[in-house]
């Protein structure tokens, strides 16, 4: 708008111009007139200086201006290319998870589920054959023995994986399965909801909240030094409130901004996928404290 | 000559109902009348064939082992429940004993406890294994400063069970107390005490105490 109404007055201008150059050969060539014509010659001519400064002043406001337009748009462009960027490796990130999760939820449930059961059968089979045979052999007593350890390995793989805890009884009792599993003699994890323990959302947002909470204990587990951790959930407007807490040694919350590792930031896009906010207040050699607000979707 | 003891299997895994049915055929007692693939029409099937004791599994398609439980309840039970699961947490388990379950297993030790198992919730008892009952002794006592982890090792008087027992009457929890938490009934909690008063030679409580405290499963 500014430059069509710069090149309007840059047009009127130069009309004006033209007009002048043309009333030129008009004027009287009486010779009283010839004075008069002089001192308006001259002062046509200072018009003229002044009109061709004054244009001068304005195409080089012009430029300036088209200079400025030109790098706001510029600038714009980038913002809208970087936007486009962080959004496509948002995606990237959370798509990942996506797909983790629910490879993480099938290889579980298969394990849990069909190879138990295999593992069990074969178990029944070698005791009938023990009581049918009436033998105690070394050898079978041995695979007995085999076979108990691989169903502890795939126990406890399966429930690395995804607990089947939240698979059949909900968010709430998952985690405080956690914080009983994670606490031991170096470290206490205390659980307090207001949320009844029954209370069930949909499959997926569980999953999610779940998988960030065990990631968020995993750091104070591996690097706070804690020996305290609370965990408190609250649900208010349709909002679930998790405020996690440590004894630790903390950290510099604003080096983190800059240089926080692919954890966090796999934390960060998680939240911010769910449309919920996330924030961290710790400083270095202090207690640190770590709040997750996050919002829960209806469905 | 007594009656067989009729059993009903729920898996959804046919190479496992094999397995138990081979297993529980080598008992000349038992006879498996029948089983079923899916929780839909156990409660029918269980009425039909008249088993006395149900293996049933939690998960399973279209209606899974709780769901199968609240069926019992609603209706009534037509038998015994003996949960065998792959799954041993133990929210699950205390889920499926207020849910009105008799014994639960896990799959890792079916084939050593199941006979054994059938055998003690035909006679009315509870039927847990050892990982189980572990598991439930534990989180029923964690809290407790008073009982010396330590010295729960071998006995050889007294069973694993019996040494929950006589541990729980001397840090002073109730018949009914003990009997909610184990999730056995008052009856099993009386014999069990009544028994290791036989073995400990002992006429009363305080017996139980004084041996409890000997042998460190308290402290004072």
């Amino acid at each position: 708008m500014l430059i069509i109404r710069i090149i309007t007055i840059l047009i009127f201008f130069s009309t004006l111009n033209c007009n002048v150059i043309y009333s030129q050969p008009k004027a009287p060539r009486a010779e009283i007139k010839q004075e008069a014509s002089e001192i308006q010659l001259k002062k046509d001519q200072t018009t003229d200086k002044k009109i061709v400064s004054l244009l001068i002043i304005l195409v080089i406001m012009l430029m300036v201006l088209f200079y400025f337009y030109y790098q706001n748009n510029e600038l714009k462009r980038k913002n809208k290319q970087k936007t486009i960027q962080q959004k496509i490796q948002f995606n990237i990130i959370n798509s990942s998870i996506d797909g983790q999760e629910n490879e993480r939820k099938k290889i579980a449930l298969f394990l849990h589920d069909n190879i138990n059961s295999l593992l069990s059968s074969v178990g029944l089979h070698l005791n009938t054959f023990s009581a049918l045979n009436n033998i105690e052999s070394d050898e079978i007593t041995k695979a007995k023995a085999i076979l108990a350890e691989a169903h502890d390995r795939l126990r406890d793989m399966s429930h690395e994986l995804i607990p089947t805890l939240l698979v059949r009884f909900g968010l709430i009792y998952a985690l405080e399965d956690l914080c009983e599993k994670n606490s031991n003699s170096n470290i206490h994890f205390q659980f307090s909801s207001s949320v009844p323990t029954d209370k069930r959302y949909s499959e997926r947002f569980e999953m999610k909240i779940y998988f960030i909470v065990s990631e968020l204990f995993s750091n104070i587990i591996n690097h706070s030094q804690a020996t305290e951790a609370q965990i408190s959930l609250h649900e208010k407007k349709n909002r679930l409130t998790i405020i996690l807490h440590d004894n630790g040694i903390g950290f510099n919350a604003h080096k983190l901004q800059e240089m926080e590792g692919f954890g966090l930031n796999r934390i960060r896009s998680r939240i911010k996928k769910l449309k919920g906010s996330f924030s961290i207040i710790s400083r270095a050699n202090e207690n640190t404290g770590c709040s997750v607000r996050l919002k829960v979707p209806i469905s | 000559m007594t009656q067989k003891i009729k059993i009903h299997l729920a898996d959804d895994h046919q190479v496992l109902i094999d397995g138990l049915t081979n297993l529980l055929r080598t008992v000349t007692d038992f006879e498996v009348v029948g089983n079923s693939l899916d929780g839909t029409t156990i409660y029918d099937d269980v009425i039909n064939n008249e088993a006395a004791i149900l293996l049933l599994d939690i998960s399973m398609p279209k209606k899974d082992g709780i769901e199968v439980l609240k069926e019992f309840n609603q209706k009534g039970f037509p038998c015994k429940v003996i949960i065998l699961s792959s799954y041993d947490d133990l929210k699950i388990i205390k889920e499926v004993m207020k849910l009105g379950a008799k014994g639960y297993l896990t799959k890792k030790s079916a084939g050593e406890n199941i006979i054994q198992a059938i055998k003690t919730v035909n006679l009315g008892e509870e039927y847990f294994d050892d990982y189980v009952r572990e598991k439930i002794f534990s989180s029923f006592t964690q809290n407790n400063p008073k009982l010396n982890r330590s010295s729960f090792s071998e006995n050889q008087i007294l069973s694993a069970r019996e040494l929950e027992i006589i541990t729980l009457i001397s840090l002073e929890y109730s018949g009914k107390e003990i009997s909610e938490q184990l999730f056995i009934s008052l009856n099993t909690v009386e014999t069990h005490r009544k028994n290791i008063m036989k073995k400990l030679k002992t006429k009363n409580v305080i017996g139980l105490v004084k041996y409890a405290l000997k042998n460190n499963l308290i402290k004072p």
